[in-house]
């Protein structure tokens, strides 16, 4: 036999033994069938006997061959005595509970920004991140709150016990996600601008919807010709994305130091669907006549674009903010309204996300 | 900061037929936002929230004008009333000096009132008041609280007879002076406030902020001084926030109120005082009004309200949006492809609309941007920089914890002294909140362990206790730099260290790292010397593993044995992989066999494995087997990548592992060769 040959005898003995290794109904068959494939005068052993006396290279090449249908055959009895072929009259307890690997659990603030961070990303915005302990200035001189504005109180900050800076002033906890604006256009120099910037923030407050320590998102747009229109039409993006295809997003007038015009940002109520009330006909406590207040919004001030090294005549651009924790907890159906619950490290709690 | 306005007196300024249910909801799309409608008895109270900006819509009035130029967009009529105010006609001078201050107060209007009749006030205003909050005391108070309500402006009565010195002099105050309020409080002045001294050093005001105890009307009062008065707006804000007095004066002040608005406010007050305290007028009007701030002419070319609206809006339209603000408008039309509007917005709004962006959102906003379609923007995908690559590592880090039984915990950054005390940091190493929101919160932590371990005292019911949490240590730097925020990823186990370190080495692996696990004095100090280790890859200590030292245990009263291992995200993320460098998988089978080795006490069997290893390249894998006393057994696999081993080939290479355990640990191998 020529090599051609004996290669293709050899590929046939191992499929018939896996084959019939596939089939074999007990485990006395599958012993039966070790002893006539990989015995000692088993099949694959007496194949040696095939190959040329003196035929180094004949040798060489098929002492590999052998060795691996010798490891397929192997492994199928192996896989085979492993799981037993099961008789139909074999009765097991189906509701017995099975032993399980234990279950680790992600943070639901880690869920959300993972949600948010992938809804983003797909339409071209790149995370960032930027201090949570920052200068005054990133966090309010340069967004158009000189100091001791008055704009400046709705923020309620902590400061931290530090030397002033000469040109950057003080150190303060960030309130807002904000300070990452005027940094991401430090960074990038030219737009296009997308950036998404999720991190910690604080404030000093502490109730039912509002926690010391929080999360927020913010979504940073610059570039030449963006107009409310857009900013609209991201939000809708956005809200149809993580609540669901009957979610939108409207604008209401607002004020913020650093946006022009700016926004108070409303999705459409996640509980009642817009329509206000419930199925039950009570009106929605959730909501003001169908739509949530979520977070705020506006077209970047000019100001903003100049402390940022980018000319306002050129270029426009919108920036939006929201809680991550608030995001999450509009999610119809969690039903979760004491948001402090986050952060209560409850082991108990954060088993059921 | 919100204000209340009842419809019914909305509507003395107000002629629409609007519903009030009509009314909330145009303000709240295209000016401000009506946050609830109060039911009050047949009236209805809007609460609406005034942006800083929007100080003009402080007011009943101001509200009406802004409802005035809303209403139409949503078809229904609306006309703002025009208020008939009765001038004084008296020519008797005031005989009280007043010597201002420019820099520190642009108008002063004073009038005297004599003869006042000290009563309840009607049932109508105290009712109205009632409805906003505003607690009615007696007419002659009550009616200025009215006129601040209605109008927007702040106003002052003084006792006339109490101004013994008939002197007003407008100064700043000095550093250490006192006053009394009005409300009995003694304040010291940090210098720079305005304050109003009787020309004899004596203070008889904080003006727009709260009146002093000295001079304010009390029961007996016979003759008023009626007061307005526009201080300096910042130093309505050094002074209210200064001294901590919240007034409602001083809200409006420090932003700004329309001194404009102070002649229409002194003169309504005049009226009622005469209608309902029979006052009788007792000087001519003062009005010191030097310097009447110009208002700033706005330029705004049509392409530039296009770039934000994204759509043209007529000229007509932006003419009237403009004009029912009270705005005057020129529109230059000379040349067709390049209309441009010049702008002059009305007194009230003239600190609020300075650049054309504010006269966008004014145009935007009455437009409605409900009108506007919604579209996602084209344009340039920003690709070029990938500069924050931790997000991935992160995800990767924590999905793996989870995915291996842990529970992500976030703990605060900001922790108590004992946490902080605890992290075996020094305290003035760390940074300090100067207004911390409670005790719990004070300190920027130094390590994320404390906090852990507060985690495992406040669930003692919870059994299986592995949790983990990847956030931000915080340093601080010398001088004025910024401090360093480092991540680092820490998971805390309640067990011992063989408990961590079986979760930290798939971890590891899954990251394709090369490290090694030795043990060095003392790498972490939360963690005890002999049962602890360092995590090092590239010649870099990357994390430390092992067990908490029992005395931090013991300041949180904790009981059980708890092993952590943190890991330095930066670093990790300099030698971890998303990916292994493949190698060709083995054509033949491996040899496979157990030798089991009598060692001496406190031998580092990981580094016995190195050895192993160390002795051939054939050395495929090392395994630890049951390990009994002193003995150990390891499982060692050797493979050739060209062959099969033979049992002679394998030979050599046992007789040199067994040679090197002697010489390097002074094992002896269990059995013979």
């Amino acid at each position: 036999m020529d090599n051609q040959q004996l290669r293709e005898k050899l590929l046939n003995l191992k499929n018939e033994a896996i084959a019939l290794i596939q089939d074999a109904k007990s485990e006395a068959e599958l012993e039966r069938l070790r002893v006539v494939y990989l015995g000692r005068k088993g099949k694959i052993n007496k194949f040696v006997g095939n190959i040329k006396k003196g035929d180094e290279s004949q040798k060489r090449e098929f002492g590999t061959l052998l060795n691996d249908a010798k490891i397929a055959v192997q492994e199928a009895l192996e896989s085979k005595t492993k799981n037993p072929p099961a008789s139909s009259e074999d009765w097991i307890d189906v509701t017995l509970p099975a032993k399980r690997p234990p279950l680790g659990h992600l943070h639901p603030v880690t869920q959300a920004i993972d949600e948010i961070t992938k809804i983003f990303e797909r339409i071209g915005f790149v995370r960032a991140r930027y201090p949570e302990v920052d200068y005054d200035y990133y966090v309010f001189s340069a967004l158009n709150m000189p100091a001791n504005h008055p704009a400046r109180d709705e923020w309620e900050t902590f400061f931290i016990k530090s030397p002033k800076h000469p040109k950057y002033g003080g150190l303060v906890l960030t309130t807002h996600t904000s300070n990452g604006q005027v940094r991401e256009m430090e960074r990038v120099g030219k737009p296009p601008i997308r950036m998404l910037n999720i991190a910690k923030c604080y404030r000093r407050q502490q109730d039912a919807t509002h926690t010391s320590m929080f999360h927020q998102f913010e979504i940073l747009v610059i570039d030449e010709n963006i107009t409310i229109q857009h900013l609209k039409g991201t939000l809708d993006y956005f809200a149809r994305e993580f609540y669901g295809k009957e979610i939108s997003a409207r604008l209401r007038p607002f004020h913020f130091q650093f946006t022009e015009p700016s926004f108070e940002v409303d999705f459409t109520c996640t509980i009642c669907q817009g329509k206000g009330q419930l199925d039950t006909g009570e009106r929605c406590r959730f909501c003001k006549s169908g739509w949530l207040e979520v977070g705020g919004a506006g077209m970047v001030h000019p100001a903003v674009l100049q402390a940022g090294g980018i000319d306002p005549k050129m270029y426009t651009g919108f920036a939006f903010g929201m809680g991550v924790e608030r995001a999450y907890r509009l999610k119809p159906g969690l039903k979760l309204d004491d948001i402090r619950l986050l952060y209560s490290n409850n082991l108990e709690f954060l088993e059921q996300f | 900061m919100n204000i209340l306005i009842p419809h019914e007196w909305l509507k003395t300024h107000l002629d629409t037929r609007a519903t009030p249910e009509e009314l909330k909801d145009a303000l709240s799309l295209c000016g401000l936002s009506v946050e609830k409608t109060i039911p009050a008895g047949k009236d209805v109270v809007f609460d609406i929230e005034v942006t800083t900006n929007r100080v003009d819509c402080m007011s009943v009035r101001g509200i009406a004008r802004e409802a005035a130029a809303i209403l139409p967009e949503f078809g229904s009529s609306a006309r703002l009333k025009p208020m008939a105010l009765t001038p004084v006609a008296s020519r008797k001078p005031l005989d009280i000096k007043i010597v201002n201050d420019q820099k520190l107060c642009h108008r002063i209007l004073a009038i005297k009132l004599t003869c006042v009749r000290i009563t309840k006030s009607p049932a109508w205003l105290a009712d109205r008041l009632t409805k906003v909050g505003q607690r009615p005391l007696n007419n002659i108070i009550d009616i200025t609280n009215y006129v601040m309500w209605e109008l927007g402006h702040p106003i002052h009565v003084f006792d006339y007879d109490r101004l013994a010195a008939k002197t007003i002099l407008v100064r700043e105050g000095r550093t250490d002076e006192r006053l009394v309020t009005l409300d009995g409080k003694e304040h010291v002045l940090r210098g720079g406030e305005v304050v109003f001294d009787d020309g004899t050093g004596t203070l008889i005001d904080l003006p727009g902020i709260m009146g002093t105890e000295n001079t304010v009307v009390t029961e007996t009062t016979k003759n008023i001084l009626l007061w307005i008065e526009s201080i300096d707006k910042k130093k309505i804000r050094h002074a209210s926030m200064g001294l901590a007095i919240r007034s409602q004066a001083a809200i409006l002040n420090e932003k700004g109120v329309d001194p404009e608005l102070g002649k229409d406010a002194i003169l309504r007050a005049i009226e009622l005082y005469r209608d309902h305290c029979q006052a009788t007028i007792g000087s001519s009007l003062v009005d010191q009004y030097p310097n009447k701030p110009r208002i700033h002419t706005i330029r705004l070319p049509q392409e530039r309200l296009t770039a934000y609206m994204g759509l043209v809006v007529e000229p007509t339209k932006v003419e009237r949006i403009l004009t029912s603000l009270g705005c005057t408008v020129e529109t230059d039309k000379k040349d067709k492809q390049n209309i441009s509007y010049q702008i002059t917005p009305p007194s009230w709004r003239a600190l609020d609309l300075t650049i054309p962006e504010d006269a966008i959102e004014e145009i935007a906003r009455i437009y409605g941007y409900h009108n506007l379609p919604s579209v996602l923007m084209g344009g340039e995908i920003p690709v070029a920089t990938r500069p924050f690559d931790t997000f991935r590592l992160e995800r990767l880090v924590k999905q793996s914890c989870a995915d291996w039984g842990l529970i992500e915990v976030y703990t605060h950054s900001l922790v108590s002294e004992t946490l902080a005390i605890l992290s075996s940091e020094p305290l003035e190493k760390h940074l300090k909140v100067s207004n911390p929101l409670s005790e719990d919160q004070v300190y920027l932590r130094r390590s994320l362990i404390p906090s852990h371990l507060e985690v495992i005292k406040s669930n003692p019911t919870f059994e299986q206790m592995n949790i983990f949490e990847c956030a931000n240590v915080y340093r601080k730097t010398e001088g004025t730099k910024l401090p360093k925020e480092k991540t680092q990823l820490l998971f805390t186990i309640v067990g011992s260290y063989p408990e961590a370190k079986a979760i930290l080495e798939p971890l590891l692996e899954r990251l394709h790292v090369e490290y090694q696990i030795l043990p060095t004095d003392g790498v972490a100090r939360t963690l005890e010397p002999l049962r602890s280790a360092a995590i090092i890859s590239n010649q870099e200590v990357i994390g430390e593993i092992g067990e908490v030292k029992p005395e931090i245990l013991g300041g949180l009263g904790l009981a059980p044995r708890v092993s952590a291992v943190i890991i330095d995200m930066d670093k990790l993320q300099k030698v971890a992989r998303y990916y292994p460098t493949y190698q060709p998988l083995p054509k033949h089978p491996p040899v496979k066999e157990e030798m089991t080795f009598i060692l001496p006490t406190k031998t580092y069997l990981g580094e016995v494995i190195e050895e192993i290893y160390d002795t051939s390249r054939y050395v495929e894998k090392v395994e630890l087997g049951e390990v009994f006393g002193q003995n150990a057994t390891f499982r060692v696999i050797y493979r050739h990548p060209d062959k099969s081993l033979s049992d002679e080939e394998v030979a050599p290479l046992r007789r040199k592992i067994k040679q090197n355990l002697e010489h390097h640990f002074n094992a002896k191998l269990v059995g013979n060769l």
